[in-house]
């Protein structure tokens, strides 16, 4: 009987000792971040091996509804949308639209260009972030495949994220969409400067942010953002997406934006690191100038 | 009690896993169902007080440690969710489902609006009415809808831990 009372305390002091032990394990997160990020990687170097097999489990199934979907109703929506591009492509065709488009390809074709210079590794895309609000996931390559914080992550032709923290075998990606996100980029063919700003209430309407762009800046719909020169963490000329809805703000002085992706965020699955950092290459910068 | 709490931490490995992962492909308008609330609540409701608390500080610590950038933040949340979920404790009925139900959905709630004002609100952005329409509304009907389920398979594995002659009263 002795033994059981020890173990009596009231449900009250349990919640107010608990309470307490949060409220310091959040000063003290401040506090002593790198010892917590060690503490971190550990219980993240258990996790993710079996998010990571039930991950592909979950994309399986996933797949497999999608199949069941097609078999009827795809079929016929895209006999339908068959028609439909026929006929708007012949109406649309015109001369001045191609010429556009060709200017456009070609200046993506540099830009394609100019990432088949950095090193890249790819990784696959392991789990989500746990709750609605944030756009962090996980990938499967760590410090052990030579990934370190801030290099940047891009898919296709587009700009992901930017790796926001490194485990031995995973690592989390913060992608350029999450609400704390922020890019600075540039217009590729005026070379005005902008921030990219992530943004959850503009998510779903499929577009996020682009601030403080000069109000002298000749700027037109369609025109596209890459990541500036001027970022301290993200390497120069990276394809972020196209603007939108130029506005003018009150002050006069700038101008807003808004700005579609080029990735399509919804069906990540994997992803390319680029295995270069901009500290570093401006190191090498640096000592070649010696 | 020690039974119970081996068992409340495989039950939150396996939440997890399958909410960071299966749930996300399973997404309905974009937001997946909060498993670890639907534990930490149904922990409080099932066993009381004690064991909200600390079924509610694990999930939240698990949470933390591995995506968010502040520990403790969501654990104190948790922590709050799992007191109040005891008090359901009180009003428990064996093979009754609709309580533990809207228990969950209030509770999901409450976690979305605590989890608006430290993350959110602390940073201005004040838009409230959209971030309740489309994530905090979705989440409670999609974490109840999921918890008709989940909450089957809490029940079945914490009679587990109770000897066979206390097993009715589950």
């Amino acid at each position: 009987m002795k033994k059981r009372r020890k173990f009596n305390i009231s449900a009250r002091l349990l919640l107010i000792i608990s309470v307490v032990v949060c409220i310091v394990l959040i000063v003290f997160s401040f506090k002593y971040q790198d010892d917590v990020n060690s503490f971190k990687t550990s219980v993240g170097n258990f996790m993710t091996p079996m998010q990571k097999s039930i991950n592909s489990i979950g994309g399986y199934i996933y797949s497999s509804f999608d199949i069941f979907r097609s078999k009827k109703e795809l079929i016929d929506e895209n006999e339908k949308l068959k028609e439909e591009i026929a006929k708007v492509k012949q109406e649309n065709v015109s001369l001045i639209e191609d010429k556009n488009e060709l200017s456009t390809l070609r200046k993506l074709y540099k830009l394609d260009e100019g990432y088949s210079q950095y090193p890249k590794v790819a990784a696959r895309v392991v789990s989500h972030d746990d709750n609605n609000w944030y756009n962090l996931f996980t990938i499967d390559k760590g410090s052990a495949d030579g990934i370190q914080k801030n290099m940047n992550v891009i898919a296709g032709s587009g700009l992901v994220g930017i790796v926001c923290e490194v485990g031995n075998h995973y690592s989390k990606v913060r992608s350029i969409i999450d609400d704390n996100s922020y890019v600075s980029g540039m217009f590729a063919r005026t070379s005005d400067t902008c921030d990219v700003k992530g943004s959850l209430s503009t998510l779903s309407e499929g577009y996020i942010n682009v601030e403080r762009i000069s109000i002298d800046a000749e700027i037109e719909e369609g025109y596209e953002i890459v990541t500036s020169y001027e970022s301290d963490k993200y390497l120069e000329g990276i394809l972020i997406g196209y603007v939108s809805n130029i506005e003018s703000d009150p002050n006069n002085m700038t101008m807003t934006a808004r700005l579609s992706p080029v990735v399509d965020f919804n069906r990540l699955d994997t992803v390319l690191i680029i295995t270069q950092t901009k500290n570093s290459d401006e190191l090498e910068e640096m000592t070649n100038y010696d | 009690m020690i039974k119970r709490i081996i068992c409340s931490i495989i039950l939150l490995i396996i939440c997890y896993i399958l909410q960071t992962t299966l749930f996300w492909h399973m997404r309905l308008a974009g937001v997946v169902p909060n498993l670890l609330l639907i534990l930490t609540v149904s922990s409080g409701y099932i066993n009381g007080h004690k064991d909200g608390i600390i079924t509610a500080l694990m999930c939240g610590l698990m949470s933390d440690l591995i995506f968010g950038s502040v520990i403790g933040l969501h654990a104190l949340i948790y922590v709050i969710i799992g007191f109040l979920s005891g008090y359901g404790h009180n009003i428990y009925l064996k093979n009754n489902f609709s309580v533990p139900l809207v228990l969950i959905g209030i509770c999901d709630m409450a976690y979305g609006m605590l989890y608006y004002v430290f993350e959110f609100l602390l940073r201005g952005r004040l838009d409230f009415i959209y971030y309740f329409n489309n994530i905090i509304l979705p989440e409670v009907l999609y974490t109840m809808l999921a918890a008709i389920v989940f909450f089957k398979i809490i029940v079945m594995v914490y009679r587990l831990t109770v000897s066979p002659e206390n097993r009715e009263e589950f």
